[in-house]
């Protein structure tokens, strides 16, 4: 089998914004050469993680060129990369390039069949194209961070970076489709991706709520503002159970039916007449008895447990995982989705295609130039 | 290259998926060109057509505007998928279609007799996309579930909110809106870069499960190696202060981080607080140690400042910052990604206009677009079967007769 981008040479220079996306195209069996500066050297304005577990994970499959200390020799080593990549992504402020060496006006950036994708937080050009930027501020900047924590306390962050991740997402995509078109045309073109932008597609329905309706969403905790809706305890963590209003009502029997088997000490309550009404179930009083009851119940069993027996009844009880969890994954397992080396396991696969699959070998290895 | 010709143009992608991440892989292929004819019916309509916010009056399930951002630039056929006679439609479809995209729990498509073997017969180099929850084998890879479910079994739910209360989760169906439609376009854009070098068409399996654990990776690998990741409110190891702190009107925050010791020192030198001139805080380690304490005795310098203002004086000094933005303060015409052109308002014909968000990556040659709000149900039904498919007047009225074209 032929890895579906075995005929494509990526060049990675800058921060962690742009690093998902020559991750993709490393498992896709692209060649990617990751160029750094040496350890004596760095560069203000790049965000880069330095924990050595995100950076396995980042750069796994990528030949990393540290460069040399010498500013004309590091010109001369990057430069004599770019002439023979496809793909240059360059991730960071939007003079990143510069900031390693190469001048925007360098003639080498011109070539005709060059793909330049340039992540960047705040786009290209423009009054905050050289703000200073972080996962955490694009995150608030782009609206997603005004969704998520409690309504008593400061909004919360997606854990991971995930602003990072969705630039090089858009990124991966862009670069793809020029390179799509570059097959017909034997012309390369700029792909811009402002990170800012790429998180505010993440906003659900918040823009439409507010264009339509003129509806602001905020932030609503864990979702529960109604009995049987929301984040539960159980014997080993959380479960997340929706049998209230958004769920059918089927599941709200079949809960009940559940509970009664079990002879929980007060679900018989759960059947009276005012049960039924969605108005009585958002009260404070529906809440918190139903919360007595279904803590009885589950207090006792582990969330894998209630997650199969739930799914056998047609019950919406999912389990709240922990990376723990997942990694002793039935399901995971199963599909031999994680990938061993020695002693170390790391993540699977982001998709499985049949005929050009996944290449991503586990090791990075580093070169000089 | 002619006028208009985008790099996916003549890509046809018979779409067969629902709510939230495939389409949204779908639009995207079709803001860079592909035909994207989506397959509904009146009797089994996407349920985002039912799902707020909707524009006043007019027909239900043409009001969403949740579907319509999600819609845009596709053509609609109506076909009850139920009906015994679908089978047949739905496989002469394929047969001139690049591209099958569906989101059914696994078996679905094969009880229709619609699954990747039946498909290669009608068109054997076929891009087959399959984005089941959890895959199409393994022990759940028939549990049902939807967003909400996802963001709780992917470990997200569990990562994200403060470590003295249960798990807050991301507040949105996040793994929807993003990583798994953005996986999916990637990969059919790979598999269409392979048929187009070899004219091999392949299948490909999201498991959307799988593809989410890839945007949290390192908090598992993290986890494999014994050192497992909790949920830390809005704190990361790599700096500090790091946080959302209050500022002056009702419910207004600022985020800032404090990414190195010499924007530690430039904080120090805005807000003059003498605890915080103490020399032992300017190391990484020594503020992480004393974290609580810092993040009061900045939210109390934070709170009544003018939130703008203060992320105006931080970012001068070199530190990120930015208030904490709303959904109405990126559509104020004075928003900067309103000026980038990151929303559109298209013309609907049922809701007027709307807001849509716009092709995200920024092409200079071939830029892409929004070729048309979302299509009314089975709008398209008669100028796909007729032209598309070459169908004859009197096959067409026999199938809306009988039921098939719901």
């Amino acid at each position: 089998m032929t890895a579906a981008l075995a005929h494509l040479s990526v060049l990675e220079v800058g921060d962690d914004s742009g690093a998902y996306a020559a991750k993709l195209f490393a498992g896709l069996g692209a060649r990617v050469m990751r160029a750094v500066l040496p350890p004596t050297s760095s560069i203000d304005g790049l965000n880069v993680d330095p924990d050595p577990v995100v950076e396995g994970f980042l750069h796994r499959s990528k030949t990393t060129v540290i460069l040399p200390v010498d500013p004309e020799e590091r010109t001369k080593a990057l430069l004599e990369m770019i002439e023979v990549a496809d793909i240059l992504i360059e991730s960071g402020p939007p003079d990143v390039l510069a900031r390693f060496g190469i001048p925007s006006s360098h003639p080498v950036l011109d070539r005709i069949d060059l793909v330049r994708t340039r992540v960047s937080p705040y786009g290209l050009d423009g009054e905050h194209a050289l703000d200073p930027a972080s996962d955490l501020v694009c995150s608030a900047s782009a609206g997603f961070l005004s969704l998520g924590g409690w309504p008593d306390r400061a909004p919360t962050r997606a854990f991971g970076d995930q602003s990072w991740r969705m630039a090089s997402l858009y990124a991966a995509v862009g670069s793809m489709v020029a390179i799509l078109e570059r097959d017909e045309s034997g012309i390369g073109q700029q792909v811009d991706v402002n990170a800012q932008e790429a998180v505010s597609t993440a906003l659900e329905n918040s823009l439409q709520y507010y264009d339509l309706e003129h509806v602001e969403r905020r932030r609503t905790g864990a979702g529960y503002s109604e009995a049987g809706s929301g984040v539960y305890a159980c014997a080993d963590g959380y479960v997340y159970v929706m049998v209230g209003r958004l769920s059918t009502a089927q599941g709200w029997v079949n809960l009940l039916n559940w509970l009664d088997e079990e002879k929980v000490e007060g679900a018989s309550e759960l059947r009276l007449p005012n049960w039924t009404d969605h108005t009585f179930r958002q009260s404070d009083h529906a809440q918190t008895r139903f919360r007595e009851i279904f803590d009885a119940f589950a207090k006792d069993r582990p969330k894998a447990e209630l997650y199969v027996e739930a799914q056998q009844r047609n019950i919406a009880i999912c389990p709240i995982n922990s990376p723990d969890d997942l990694l002793e994954s039935d399901q995971l397992r199963a599909r031999n989705f994680f990938v061993h080396s020695g002693d170390a396991t790391f993540v699977g696969a982001p998709y499985r295609l049949s005929k050009t699959p996944w290449v991503l070998e586990p090791s990075v290895s580093e070169v000089q130039p | 290259m002619t006028a208009g010709h985008l790099p996916l143009s003549g890509l046809r992608i018979l779409d067969l998926t629902w709510v939230g991440a495939g389409p949204i892989t779908t639009k995207v292929l079709g803001e860079y060109g592909a035909e994207v004819i989506k397959v509904e019916s009146r009797t089994r309509p996407d349920p985002l057509r039912r799902t707020p916010p909707f524009a006043p009056g007019g027909d239900p399930l043409e009001a969403s505007g949740y579907f319509a951002d999600r819609n845009a630039g596709k053509k609609s056929v109506s076909i009850d998928l139920n009906h015994p006679r679908a089978r047949d439609l739905v496989l002469r479809l394929a047969a001139v279609s690049d591209v099958c995209a569906q989101s059914f729990r696994p078996g679905t498509m094969e009880r229709w007799g619609l699954g990747y073997e039946d498909l290669i017969v009608a068109r054997p180099d076929i891009i087959y996309l399959a984005m089941p929850m959890q895959g199409e084998t393994g022990p759940h890879a028939e549990f049902s579930g939807f967003g909400a479910t996802l963001v709780a079994l992917c470990g997200l739910h569990e990562l994200c909110g403060f470590p003295d209360r249960e798990p807050v989760g991301t507040g949105t169906n996040y793994p929807d809106h993003v990583p798994n439609p953005m996986h999916a376009a990637v990969a059919v854009l790979a598999a269409v870069m392979h048929r187009r070098r070899t004219g091999e068409g392949q299948r490909i399996e999201l498991s959307q499960l799988e593809s989410t654990l890839n945007v949290i990776g390192p908090g598992i690998e993290a986890a494999a190696l014994g050192d497992s990741p909790h949920r830390d409110g809005n704190r990361v190891k790599y700096a500090s202060p790091h946080g959302v702190f209050p500022v002056s009107g009702d419910d207004r925050w600022i985020a800032f981080g404090v990414m190195s010791d010499d924007q530690w020192l430039e904080l120090v030198d805005e807000c003059r607080i003498p605890a915080l001139a103490d020399e032992s805080l300017r190391t990484l380690p020594a503020r992480k140690d004393r974290e609580d304490e810092l993040e009061e005795i900045v939210a109390a310098w934070t709170a009544g400042q003018d939130g703008d203002a203060l992320a105006a004086r931080l970012m001068r000094r070199g530190i990120p910052a930015s208030p904490v933005r709303n959904a109405s303060e990126l559509l104020d015409p004075a928003s900067s990604l309103r000026a980038r052109g990151a929303f559109e308002w298209l013309d609907h014909p049922v809701m007027g206009s709307s807001v849509y968000s716009a092709p995200t990556a920024r092409l200079s040659r071939t830029p892409g677009r929004l070729s048309s709000p979302a299509p009314l149900l089975g709008q398209d039904t008669d100028s796909v079967l007729l032209d598309t498919l070459g169908m004859d007047a009197a096959e067409f009225e026999d199938l809306r007769s009988a039921g098939v074209l719901d």
